[in-house]
């Protein structure tokens, strides 16, 4: 295991280009940056937040392509040619919430909010994919994201809230 | 903690690959990273060398034919789940990827990549022993087929050669006067299993799979021609079990889901198959 940290072995960096936020985005990464920490460290788009850093909390969510993927577990040498986009993309600096802020905030669905920009991804795509989600359902969605401040009731009605969820 | 240091390569197709992993010491395949990623990040593994299959341009994706569902290298379990033809093919797969893992992970994490590191409490590897399915598998010599009852080989543990990468798997067509059932429990909806079960009942055949007692996935073939004779056959099977205790569950409890697990997919696929 000491040869890991051989300093002749350099992780030589690679190129990278993809598009974040509709922008396009040309430059070299080292193969051990993460894209959470690219996007947070390279780009500056610190709304992404990182937890646990191994898949558990989902507080990195981003969208890749349109699906959720959690940025801490996916090399930025990964993302060469995909296209991404994060919470910064929801709503613009000062301007109004996007519709799914909305309902959180109406539903006491966030408190801290560490883990609210994971869970405004997640349930974007949950929509996306299913626009009459159950309770159940919806539960089942958001069992990916950990929030220690709401007890999540908030959360899965903010989500029935935007939904025309069917009676159970 | 961010991985270890490591050199990245991204070949121009699987043949890339291979060449790659033949020339290079202490390389490591990366297709989704799901697994991969948090085992490096944790210091469980420290390859020199990633190769990446992301960008091999062969990938053929989903195809059906006499065999069964080939499942390509590069197709990801939310790809899988999506498949209207997947699911027509082999309904058990349908059934299974709900529980492979959270839907942010199937985003990412490819199929191939699943069965290739055989997690002992991994689904998919139970649903490929149950149906007697197999891997295809290129490598320096060229590509060869390992039926899924000799690639399973013990804990994260498969007979994948380092030189070799997993092109596709082949899910076998199920019959269609079978039913299929999978149920699972775990800590949380999407976690590691503690304990699962797969079955599939067809006339008097019954198979069943279990997945988290044991060191790889577990499959049985029991009299379904009554269901006293169904339900003796389970209670001696799971008398053979010795799981493993963890922090999560004693390895009584594991021996108690597997049971009521079992039951109720048996019954499940039977119901299935009544329709």
């Amino acid at each position: 295991m000491s040869e890991i940290f051989d300093q002749k072995h350099r992780s030589a960096p690679v190129g990278l280009r993809c598009t974040v936020n509709g922008a396009p985005v040309e430059c070299e990464v080292s193969p051990r940056t993460s894209l959470a920490d690219f996007l947070r460290q390279d780009l500056g788009l610190t709304g992404t937040h990182q937890g646990c850093e191994h898949g558990v909390c989902g507080a990195c969510l981003v969208l890749l392509g349109g699906e959720p993927v959690n940025s801490c577990l996916m090399l930025a040498a990964q993302a060469h040619g995909r296209d991404i986009r994060t919470i910064e993309d929801f709503s613009e600096p000062d301007g109004d919430l996007h519709e799914i802020q909305q309902a959180l905030v109406r539903n006491h669905g966030l408190q801290c909010g560490f883990c609210t920009p994971g869970f405004v991804i997640r349930i974007a795509a949950l929509i996306d994919e299913n626009p009459a989600p159950t309770r159940q359902q919806v539960s089942d969605a958001l069992a990916g994201n950990i929030c220690r401040c709401t007890g999540y009731q908030g959360i899965v009605q903010a989500v029935l809230d935007l939904t025309a969820n069917p009676p159970e | 903690m961010k991985i270890p240091p490591v050199d990245f390569h991204r070949p121009a197709d699987v043949n890339g690959a291979v060449d790659l992993l033949a020339r290079l010491d202490e390389a490591k395949v990366i297709a989704g990273g799901q697994s991969l990623v948090p085992m490096l990040r944790m210091r469980l593994l420290a390859p020199r060398h990633l190769v990446d299959l992301g960008s091999a341009k062969d990938e053929v994706g989903l195809t059906v034919d006499e065999h069964g569902l080939h499942v390509g290298f590069g197709v990801t379990l939310a790809q899988l789940q999506r498949s209207s033809e997947a699911g027509a093919v082999c309904p058990l797969l349908s059934q299974t990827l709900p529980f492979v893992a959270h839907r942010s992970i199937r985003s990412r994490g490819t199929v191939a990549g699943n069965i290739a590191h055989a997690d002992p409490t991994s689904e998919l590897p139970a649903v490929l022993s149950l149906l007697g399915g197999s891997v295809v598998a290129a490598g320096p010599e060229g590509e060869r087929r390992i039926e899924a009852s000799a690639f399973f080989q013990g804990y994260y543990e498969t007979s994948l050669e380092p030189d070799e990468v997993v092109t596709s798997v082949v899910f076998p067509e199920v019959s269609r006067s079978a039913g299929t059932a999978f149920q699972e429990v775990a800590r949380r909806h999407g976690d590691f299993a503690l304990c699962g079960a797969a079955a599939l009942v067809d006339g008097d055949r019954a198979l069943l799979a279990l997945i988290g007692v044991d060191v790889g996935p577990r499959t049985f073939e029991l009299d379904a021609s009554s269901a006293a004779a169904l339900e003796s056959e389970i209670e001696a099977t799971i008398a053979t079990l010795h799981p493993e205790a963890d922090l999560h569950a004693s390895a009584g409890y594991r021996r108690h889901l597997a049971a009521v697990l079992s039951k109720r997919v048996l019954d499940a696929a039977d119901e299935v198959r009544a329709r």
